[in-house]
């Protein structure tokens, strides 16, 4: 009989113990390097914009990964060392030496990661697979889109698993250092109790998350509006109120009971409650993580849902269902052209239209911050496309009356005023070739979402005569060609759809390879003050570049391809969304799950006193329903209300309205909400059952 | 064999300090069975956790077999608690994981002694002790008495200097609590070993040599054994029943 053979038996009978940390291990890497594997693809890292939102998003979602993943493993490695612990007790006082110990355990460890690690990585594999199935699926074309595992995807996965790893070795050698045999001794008499109370306590604590939510996520809107102020980014520390206010809750929650109002009811949840007492401080902590995870997870499912239904609306209310613009001295498919291709692929041209617009200069007030998150007018003067009235009755079919002198703005539809513009902005528009300028009059705005690319800050209208007046000696350089046109069945259309852009592209010259904010005034007034222009850099016209869209200022519009990019672009962050609810929902439950186990494992002896205090099964039951009750219900009641009023207030104050398919999106969020309950209620089955098992086996 | 001079121990709450153990010397000789009593609270527990090192104490000398033991460091004293010193403790300290004989093995395997050895030295003190056979057997499915009887037969495995016992008998009935009694005896009479045993029991403490008296962190006084058994636990009774403790446990 030797140590390695001790080892072995006591790794036996703890098999239970090892293998709910393995299995957190797992989780962890598997739910990482599926991210990361996806994430880290080639495919997927074309596809989303360099230093766009949806890139940076990921990179936060990534982190929420992370951050989760970590979060369940180390919950787990504490449960497991606190098993451990009487192991480790007795060895000491028989004297054993710590370091000894520390490599036992370090080897021990190690085994079980390395092995789990191992499946983690290889079940991440096709997990990544399937989702990119998923993703393949939910956008409305394929093309470009093969599967192809990086390289990068697995290091970052295995990256994280070491981390993981690490994380478990430092907890498990804090353990053996901090290993103290009076703590041992004293387990089962050690308790930690808070101090009482305070009845105003939990009042307190909403009041804080109230508040805390107000001034993190109105404050900021209001204070933009009223004063033309931006909060500091450490503004966001508002939201720390409302988790101060989270924490009173739950322990009040917890820890407060009087004989109060209701003395029958005190007495008879006395045991569940003075259970719970006795580990107060640990629980309630505990209890707000998990409030965290259900609000992170009921967020994200919520955007995830929010971002696909925004995604599928994406250019559905453009008027057109196919339009371009160029420069006028580009030489580009014309209208013969265009129905020739779609009389190859078999599609009808329902309406074709063409119209000039004048790149005019324009002068208009737009706001910037500086550096204290004051907003500050500033003056531009830049080339801005207009448009003349009778040429949008024309392809628009509504009428507008514009006498001399007055000019309408074209908006986006759906367009939200916001601080950087306002759509009656404009001040002064002149021919730049002739110098002859008009001040015109803002008679109010138009959506026509097929004119406003290409024109910053907005496309504008003014009447017939002032269009001729204004270009009368401008150079046709100045001038661009609208193509406007609708088909039938435009959904039907993406092999038309993708042929039209190419032959686009194909006949698009130096002329028109101009970035996306490239402007053709700035640029001369830049070089005659001798400055760099910043935006001069041509663009990549070759087919296979994934962010020519994005990049582009001639990029050509089609409902059909929009949808598909934006639904590219979303789909990555749905399914990020989706996965990262689905981590925390494994955290939450783990966490769960483990702290009903533990309370059990902890009041064994409780319950054993029970017993002999004549308590029966039924009324054993009953304390641990009451207990497990608290620990589920008040972390995802407390989560979810922050995650509901969370969103309610985000809508709100985005456009100080709730529109429609907002009302909409909240109320899938409640759905969402009461689909989490129910995971949630599964997993405290089957919590109770496990406690119920593990007090009463203890006495057969 | 053990001696303890000037230790003092006090706790820390808050910021108020609770003095526990004051000035304490004593001394137990070789082959001695020395017990410890007094009322509730006097620092008997303390004292025991002290000699073990197990918390620490801020003045005074504790001495194993004429070394000092109070100024070693982790890797020291884990040499002297598997070599020189054997816990019993109140609620047994076995690993459940293995069985009666494995756990009586247990500080050799730790020494990494020889196995043959290590195995008929565990027999033979199973057989001693009269615990052969259960040795297969896992904690769960044997007495306390048996347990506490493993405990002590773990131990005596390393013939250590003194064996230190905190309330060995407090979780038992009488008669288990004699057989437990019964295993000290035969351990000072069979292995020679010294012991020193804190207990709340008049019944227990009547069968050790000497018993000394703690009263609010001091040595109140020490009997010693004159007579029959019986006349030393009625001394004992008597003397707990002056210092106003809870005279509740005799047979
Ligand atoms: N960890 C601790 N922190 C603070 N005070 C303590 C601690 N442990 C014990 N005490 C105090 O020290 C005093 C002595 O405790 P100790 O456990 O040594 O008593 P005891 O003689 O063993 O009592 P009993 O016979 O009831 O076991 C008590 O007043 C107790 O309140
Ligand atoms: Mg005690």
């Amino acid at each position: 009989m030797t140590m390695n053979k001790i080892r072995a038996k006591l790794r036996k009978q703890n098999k239970g113990q090892y293998r709910l940390l393995g299995l957190c291990v797992f989780l962890s890497v598997f739910l990482v390097s599926s991210f990361t594997l996806m994430f880290f693809s080639q495919t997927v890292q074309e596809l989303l914009p360099r230093g766009g939102d949806t890139r940076k998003l990921m990179w936060i979602l990534l982190g929420v990964v992370v951050i989760g993943c970590l979060l369940f493993t180390l919950y787990g490695g504490n449960l497991f060392f606190r098993n451990k612990g009487r192991e480790v007790g007795v060895m000491l006082a028989l004297g054993e030496r710590k370091k000894e110990l520390a490599g036992q355990l370090c080897k021990e460890l190690a085994a079980v990661m390395g092995k789990y690690v191992f499946w983690g990585v290889l079940c991440a594999l096709p997990m990544s697979y399937s989702i990119w199935k998923a993703f393949q699926l939910m956008i409305v074309h394929t093309a470009q889109m093969e599967y192809r595992i990086g390289m990068a995807g697995l290091g970052a996965g295995l990256c994280f698993a070491a981390l993981d790893c690490l994380c478990i070795l430092f907890m498990g050698s804090r353990f053996i250092r901090r290993a103290n045999i009076m703590d041992i001794l004293n387990a089962r008499r050690k308790t930690e109790m808070v101090r009482e109370v305070k009845p105003w306590c939990g009042k307190l604590g909403v009041a804080l998350v109230v508040a805390g939510f107000f001034l993190a996520i109105a404050a900021p809107p209001l204070m933009v509006r009223f004063f033309r102020h931006g909060m500091p980014g450490i503004w966001n520390g508002t939201y720390l109120l409302g988790a101060a206010g989270v924490y009173l809750i739950m322990l009040s929650a917890v820890a407060r009971c009087g004989r109060g109002k209701n003395p029958e009811k005190y007495y008879k949840n006395i045991i569940s409650v003075s259970l719970m007492r006795f580990t107060a401080r640990q629980t309630t902590r505990n209890m707000c993580v998990i409030a965290f995870l259900v609000f992170v997870m009921a967020l994200a499912s919520f955007w995830g849902v929010m971002y696909y239904s925004s995604a599928m609306q994406g250019g559905n209310d453009a008027p057109y269902d196919y339009s371009m613009h160029y420069p006028a001295k580009e030489e580009q498919i014309g209208e013969e052209e265009i129905r020739r291709l779609a009389a190859e692929h078999q599609v009808k041209i329902t309406s074709y239209e063409e119209l000039e617009t004048l790149e005019l200069v324009i002068q208009y007030i737009g706001r910037d911050m500086d550096e204290d998150h004051r907003y500050f007018d500033v003056e531009y003067k830049k080339l801005a496309s207009f448009i003349s009235a009778s040429d949008f009755e024309r392809i628009s079919g509504c009428s507008v009356s514009l006498g001399k002198g007055e000019y309408m703005t074209i908006i986006t539809s759906g367009f939200v005023e916001n601080i950087w513009v306002d759509i009656d902005c404009l001040e002064t528009v002149e021919n730049p070739a002739t110098g002859s300028r008009i001040v015109p009059l803002f008679r109010g705005s138009v959506e026509f979402d097929n004119l406003t690319a290409g024109s910053e800050p907005f496309a504008f209208l003014i009447s017939d005569e002032d269009y001729l007046a204004l270009s009368k000696g401008l150079p046709d350089d100045r001038k661009e060609e609208h193509v406007l046109f609708n088909v039938e069945d435009v959904m039907e259309t993406y092999a038309f759809a993708d042929a039209w852009k190419q032959a686009y592209i194909a006949r698009a010259t130096k002329l028109s390879s101009h970035c996306a904010l490239y402007d053709a005034y700035e640029e001369e007034l830049a070089l005659a003050a001798g400055k760099e222009y910043p935006y001069a850099g041509e663009v990549d016209l070759s087919p296979d570049n994934m962010q020519l869209m994005g990049d582009w200022k001639y990029a050509p519009f089609s409902k059909v391809t929009r949808q598909g990019e934006v639904m590219e672009l979303v789909a990555v962050f749905v399914l990020s969304s989706i996965y990262i609810s689905v981590i925390a929902l494994a955290s939450a439950g783990i966490m769960s799950y483990v702290r009903s186990i533990t309370i059990a494992i902890e009041n064994r002896q409780l319950f054993e006193d029970l017993k002999r205090l004549g308590a029966d099964e039924v009324y054993e039951g009953r304390v641990i329903k009451i207990q497990l009750r608290k620990l589920f219900a008040y972390p995802i009641g407390a989560g979810c209300i922050a995650a509901g009023g969370f969103s309610l207030l985000l809508t709100y104050f985005n456009d100080m309205r709730l529109q429609l398919f907002e009302v909409k999106m909240l109320l899938m969020e409640v759905v969402l909400m009461l689909l989490i309950s129910g995971i949630m209620y599964g997993v405290y089955r089957i919590a109770f059952k496990k406690m119920i098992c593990l007090i009463r086996d203890k006495r057969v | 064999m053990l001696k303890v001079n000037n230790l003092s121990k006090s706790y820390q709450s808050g910021n108020q300090v609770y003095p526990v153990l004051k000035n304490i010397s004593l001394e137990v000789e070789k082959g001695e069975f020395v017990a410890v009593m007094g009322p509730s609270g006097s620092g008997k527990t303390t004292l025991l956790n002290c000699i073990s090192r197990f918390i620490p104490h801020e003045e005074g000398e504790i001495f194993l077999a004429d070394r000092d033991i109070s100024a070693l460091n982790e890797e020291e004293l884990a040499k002297v608690r598997n070599q020189q010193m054997g816990f019993v403790f109140q609620d047994f300290m076995l690993l459940d994981g293995l069985t009666v004989f494995e756990n009586i093995c247990l500080p050799q395997i730790i020494a990494r002694c020889p196995v043959v050895q290590m195995e008929e030295k565990a027999k033979t003190i199973c057989r001693l002790f009269g615990i052969e056979k259960i040795m297969e057997k896992y904690p769960a499915e044997i007495s306390g008495g048996e347990k506490q009887r493993t405990a002590v037969a773990r131990a005596l495995m390393n013939q250590p200097y003194v064996i230190l016992a905190d309330e060995p008998t407090g979780n038992l009935d009488s008669k288990s609590c004699k057989a437990v009694i019964d295993a000290f005896l035969q351990a000072k009479k069979e292995l020679g070993a010294t012991v020193f045993m804190v207990t709340h029991d008049s019944f227990a403490a009547s069968f050790c040599d000497r018993v000394i008296v703690l009263k609010d962190g001091q040595v109140y006084g020490e009997l010693m054994k004159k007579g029959s058994r019986r006349e030393f636990m009625d001394m004992l009774l008597d003397t707990i029943r002056i210092l106003g403790g809870d005279g509740n446990d005799n047979e």
